[in-house]
C-alpha cells in the first residue's frame, strides 16, 4: 500500500492532485492486478477498471459497474466504503481490517483509497489498492 | 464504548501545514512519515496520533513522530511540550547502555586490588558513648589516684 501510496505521489504536481490519465499500469504491472479504480464523474462511482486478482475472487468482473454491487462484508466492498471520507478530505486514506474467507474465518485485509483530479482540485477519481492474506493474493 | 484511533501526517511547505494523509495503523503512519521526512519537498513532517472516546466524546492528539529538522528546532525553542516517544524510547536506550558500560580490565583489577588490601576505618563512635567513656576513664583514674595516696599515708 505504501508503494502505491509513493506511485501517486510521483504522478501528483505540486500541491495538486494527479490525474486519472497518467496512471501507466506499466509502471505497477506488479501491484495492478490488486488495484481498481472508481469513476466518480456520475451519480453514482463506477468501477472503472477491476484488477484480475479482484474478479477472480470476487467470482465477477464490476468494471463500467456500480460501486454498491461490491455486496457487502467483501473485500472490494470494505475497500471503497470509505470513499466518501476520500471525496471530502481530499487526501490518501488507508485503512486494515478482516472480512469472512469462504470457510468464515476472519481474513485480514489492507485497502487504499487514493484521489484522483482531471484539474488537480476537484476529485472526479480514485484509484484504490486492497489486498489479503488469502493466497490468491500472495 | 470505543476508542477510535487514526493517525494523520501533517507536511509543512511553504509555511502552511497540511494534513497529507490519514491512517489507522501507526507503524505503517510513521514509516510514511519517515519517508516524506527525507523528502525535501517537504520542510517539515509529523504524525499525530488522534484518539476519539466514544463514551466521553472527546478527541485527544498527540504527535508521535515528528521530522529530524522539526526536532532541531524543537531543541534550540523553549517549549514545554514533551518528546515523542520515539525521542523518549532513544534517550532510555541510550542511559541504559551507558550505565551497563563497563570498565576496562586494568581498571577492574586496580579495584580489586585496592580492596583487599585496604583497612576499613572503624566507624565514629556516638558522642554520648565518648563522653561516658571519658568519665569512666577520669574516675578511675581518679579512683587509683586516691587509693595511691590513702597507700602513702598508711605507709608514712
Amino acid at each position: 500500500m505504501l508503494r502505491l501510496l509513493a506511485y501517486w505521489r510521483d504522478l501528483a504536481p505540486e500541491g495538486q492532485l494527479p490525474a486519472a490519465h497518467r496512471i501507466q499500469p506499466a509502471d505497477i504491472a506488479d501491484m495492478w492486478p490488486a488495484c481498481f479504480t472508481l469513476d466518480l464523474g456520475g451519480p453514482k462511482p463506477i468501477f472503472a477498471y477491476v484488477g484480475d486478482l479482484h474478479v477472480a475472487h470476487h467470482g465477477r468482473d464490476l468494471t463500467g459497474r456500480p460501486a454498491e454491487e461490491a455486496g457487502t462484508d467483501t473485500l472490494l466492498w470494505h475497500a471503497v466504503e470509505y470513499f466518501d471520507e476520500v471525496l471530502s478530505r481530499k487526501i490518501p486514506i488507508t485503512y486494515g481490517g478482516t472480512f469472512p474467507g469462504g470457510d468464515g474465518e476472519p481474513v485480514a485485509y489492507r485497502s487504499i483509497l487514493l484521489p484522483l483530479s482531471d484539474d488537480g482540485d476537484e476529485i472526479n477519481g480514485i484509484l484504490g489498492g486492497a489486498n489479503c492474506l488469502l493466497e490468491e493474493f500472495k | 464504548m470505543a476508542k477510535l484511533t487514526v493517525f494523520e501526517i501533517h507536511t509543512l511547505r511553504e509555511g502552511t501545514w497540511k494534513i497529507d494523509s490519514i491512517f489507522d495503523d501507526r507503524e505503517l503512519a510513521v514509516m510514511e512519515g519517515e519517508r516524506l521526512g527525507r523528502n525535501q519537498r517537504f520542510e517539515l513532517v509529523r504524525v499525530v496520533e488522534e484518539t476519539f472516546d466514544e463514551e466521553t466524546e472527546r478527541v485527544g492528539t498527540h504527535t508521535i513522530y515528528r521530522s529530524a529538522r522539526e526536532q532541531q528546532q524543537t531543541d534550540t525553542t523553549d517549549t514545554k511540550e514533551s518528546p515523542s516517544p520515539e525521542v523518549l524510547e532513544a534517550l532510555r536506550r541510550n542511559r541504559l547502555s551507558a550505565s551497563r558500560t563497563p570498565p576496562p580490565p586494568e581498571v577492574l583489577e586496580e579495584l580489586h586490588r585496592r580492596r583487599l588490601s585496604s583497612t576499613r576505618t572503624p566507624p565514629k563512635k556516638s558522642m554520648v558513648k565518648q563522653f561516658l567513656g571519658r568519665a569512666i576513664l577520669l574516675a578511675a583514674i581518679m579512683g587509683i589516684a586516691l587509693g595511691l595516696v590513702y597507700i602513702l599515708n598508711s605507709i608514712f
